[in-house]
């Protein structure tokens, strides 16, 4: 169900921005000063907004305010709205749920939980149709191992064993950093999907596993231990391209193969030649059938537009972003006590920083070649969510988006210090940066890397777009009450802030800039 | 900005697993025959891997582990011995996508703690004589790495198996509790010479089950789990003693939180741990 806030957020954005800059005399990078930090900062990070967790109403105060800040900046909207909506909610078991072998005219009904548990990813969708063996249902051309090799599995119900052939050899070349995607379950639904599979039953290897159990996802509502509430706000994707996927234990193995050792024998076959031994089950069909119950709780990005001033750049874009939630508060709470995370540091000062560029570069009078967008992202605390929907669904071509630089916790440590990361990935950019630098004068470090999957940056460094993440780093207040207003240095933030808007200028500007250097890395 | 919280939040309770996979051996009849001033030393080691899947992915972590402790037999009276037993050393690598570490846990050595034993190991009374905090945990040695088998009461024959149920709670990571209770079947398999002692064999399997809940980082967790445990106890009658311990777990546990974030992760665990007895 939709909240009443979905709607209330529109009500006073719908209209493009015509505001003034608010400017008075000061230009630019004249105007990111701490005084304009401190104002931000201490509204965001309030506890009027109660630690600004997605989704939620105190999230969409943070949102209105925000949107209110571009608008009022005379930045425009995009499609009409400083809101790009972010399809969130949380996905429950339905309770229709079932599991049939047919065997010569005979139905064997198993068991929810005991004998078979969908999984996280499965679909609401009934299939009944032949099932086919799949080995561990992995497509490895670098290893020249394929399990569909010569299988027609389009229509049907794939059994496939969860992990990879010879797991503990190195010399299998499964066991590598590299090839630890292949034993995932993510990949194995994937690659059958690709392959045209209708359903999908997994089960633990049982050649290097004691436990064949049903495990599937611990759905709450199979659970009498594992609360509801601890269902994880999730992106949403199409719930139409989904297909039943669950686990099955030894009961479901014995009825399909005969005997779990005879799996076993097909399992050892395909180990110690490492070659798949795939084939349909003949004289057996299957009913599989999970249904899913989704409950959705949208959030919002918040986005600002500045158009180049280059008749041929203009369609370019280079991205400043932050994200703006943050982990909320405790609900349990002893009277007196601070109970709110509010998230000053993270990330109230790094969308502090994404509106005090906003504010320089609206009052610039003559604009970059470049177009602008500012965003500030929902969700990076439940797992980057805002900046993959943004990726996944992006206002603007992301092969025309130059540059996405980040800022993500820019207030606390030394006043002189920042760590750059992605330096690594995009060392062209980095040089870029590091000459703005020169400015400001900050001590640059390197070290962080570890941190270059850890925040918005990495939906877009993934998708090919050049990335550099701003951050100053940790502190014992991370994820604690106690990151509050008082403990950020105002200056240092704006000091970040002037130094990502000279590097932004930079980009915007320079018609040379060529982002063909950046080579994207895939997810580990 | 975010960070791996499911990660960070597995390796909390590493510690909690240890004590799941050593304590989780039951025992041939015959008493433990302790003889007062004398100071026994052990060797464990434990290599696990864990798969844990949050947020829609897959991350594993392997742990290895190595400790040495000894146990001083300080009084011997009424069938009951008091036996003081400390972490010499110890050192827990983990190795996970994002980093590998080391952790000593130097803070934890000499510092001792105090059981008094029944002949059947039964333990009537725990105290700690060196308390200590680190990383929230009280104390490992609490957990006890060489927790002693509780014998079974009546004659017990070759080929014969007996079974011991047993419930353990141990110190998790936030002032949580952790329950663990194995039902485990064990049979004398045969006599085999370890370390020059002339042993009985006794295998054993098990059934596992650990519930429990803590508060960590404000956020309220509870786990639960089911999982098996296999392996071989050597056990030198004569001595009264056991001499070696080679044993394997594989755990499928649920962490729930609730809090700054909500989620549901899946745990699989696969353990193998040695103890040894070091003259």
């Amino acid at each position: 169900m939709k909240r009443l806030s979905y709607y209330l957020l529109f009500i006073p954005m719908v209209f493009f921005g015509c505001g003034s800059s608010g400017s008075s005399g000061k230009n630019g990078i004249d105007l990111i000063t701490s005084e304009l930090m401190k104002k931000h900062i201490s509204f965001l990070a309030s506890d009027s907004l109660k630690g600004r967790k997605t989704p939620g109403e105190d999230l969409d105060k943070a949102a209105r305010y925000i949107a209110e800040e571009f608008k009022s900046l005379g930045l425009s909207p995009v499609n009409g709205s400083y809101f790009q909506t972010v399809r969130l909610g949380t996905i429950d078991l339905g309770k229709d749920n079932r599991l049939i072998i047919k065997r010569n005219g005979a139905d064997h009904a198993f068991s929810i939980k005991t004998e078979f548990t969908p999984l996280e990813m499965t679909g609401s969708m009934e299939v009944t149709s032949a099932i086919v063996f799949a080995g561990y249902g992995i497509t490895a051309p670098e290893l020249k191992y394929d399990d569909y090799n010569g299988l027609d599995v389009q229509g049907k119900v794939v059994f496939i064993l969860r992990h990879c052939p010879r797991e503990n050899d190195p010399a299998s070349g499964f066991s590598s950093e590299s090839a630890l995607k292949y034993s995932r379950v993510n990949t194995k639904v994937d690659n059958a999907i690709k392959h045209g599979a209708k359903g999908i039953i997994l089960a633990t290897d049982p050649l290097n596993h004691s436990l064949l159990s049903p495990r599937g996802f611990p759905w709450p509502s199979l659970s009498s231990f594992i609360p509801r509430d601890a269902l994880p706000t999730t992106l949403l994707t199409d719930e139409k391209d989904k297909i039943p996927v669950v686990q099955a234990g030894s009961e479901v193995v014995t009825e399909l193969f005969g005997s779990v050792e005879n799996l076993k024998s097909l399992e050892s076959k395909i180990d110690s030649e490492l070659k798949p031994v795939s084939f349909e089950l003949e004289g057996l069909s299957v009913l599989l059938k999970t249904t899913t119950e989704v409950t959705e709780t949208p959030a919002f990005n918040v986005v600002g537009y500045l158009q180049g001033s280059d008749p041929a750049l203009k369609d370019e874009l280079v991205i400043v972003g932050a994200h703006y939630d943050h982990v909320g508060f405790r609900k349990e709470h002893s009277p007196g006590e601070d109970y709110i995370y509010n998230g000053a540091d993270d990330n109230a000062s790094g969308t502090s920083g994404v509106l005090a560029l906003a504010r320089a570069f609206a009052s610039l009078e003559a604009r970059p070649k470049r177009s602008l967008l500012f965003i500030t992202f929902a969700g990076e605390e439940l797992g980057l969510l805002g900046s993959r929907a943004y990726t996944d669904s992006p206002l603007f071509p992301l092969e025309k988006t130059e540059a996405m630089l980040n800022m993500d916790m820019i207030g606390r440590n030394n006043p002189d210090s920042l760590y750059i990361i992605g330096a690594s990935v995009c060392p062209e950019l980095n040089e870029l940066n590091k000459e703005e630098n020169r400015k400001i004068g900050f001590k640059l470090g390197y070290s962080l890397d570890k941190f270059l999957e850890a925040s918005d940056h990495a939906s877009f460094m993934h998708k090919g777009v050049p990335v550099l993440f701003y951050n100053t780093g940790e502190t014992k207040d991370y994820h604690h009450v106690s990151d509050e207003t008082s403990t950020i240095d105002m200056e240092k933030a704006a000091r970040v802030s002037r130094l990502v808007f000279l590097t932004t200028l930079r980009i915007a500007g320079d018609s040379k800039f060529d982002r063909s250097f950046y080579k994207p890395i895939s997810h580990k | 900005m975010k960070k791996a919280l499911p990660l960070i939040l597995s390796a909390l309770f590493v510690f909690s697993l240890l004590s799941v996979n050593l304590n989780a051996q039951e025992s041939y009849k015959l008493k433990y025959n302790f003889q007062k001033g004398k100071t026994y030393s052990f060797l464990s080691t434990m290599d696990g891997n864990f798969t844990q899947e949050a947020m829609g992915t897959e991350m594993k972590m392997s742990v290895n582990g190595n400790f040495s402790v000894s146990m001083k037999v300080d009084d011997v009276k009424d069938g009951k011995a008091e036996l003081i037993t400390a972490l010499d050393s110890g050192r827990i690598s983990t190795k996970n996508p994002m980093k590998d570490t080391t952790l000593s846990l130097a803070p934890f050595a000499g510092k001792r703690i105090k059981l008094t034993m029944l002949e059947d190991g039964t333990i009537e009374q725990t105290s700690i004589i060196d308390s200590i905090k680190f990383f929230n945990v009280t104390g490992l040695s609490q957990n006890n790495l060489i927790r002693f088998i509780k014998l079974p009461k009546g004659e017990v024959k070759p080929g014969v198996p007996w079974n011991m149920v047993s419930n353990d709670t141990v110190e998790m990571m936030g002032a949580g509790k952790m329950t663990n209770t194995i039902n485990s079947t064990y049979t004398i398999v045969g006599k085999e010479k370890v370390r020059g002692h002339e042993c009985l064999k006794v295998t054993y399997t098990g059934d596992v089950k650990n519930s429990g809940q803590t508060q960590v980082m404000g956020m309220n967790l509870v786990i639960e789990g089911t999982g098996k445990i296999s392996g071989s106890l050597y056990f030198d009658p004569v001595m009264g003693m056991a001499i070696k311990n080679d044993g394997s777990m594989d755990n499928e546990m649920t962490m729930a939180a609730t809090g700054q974030q909500n989620m549901i992760m899946p745990i699989t665990q696969s353990v193998k741990t040695s103890i040894s007895l070091v003259e």
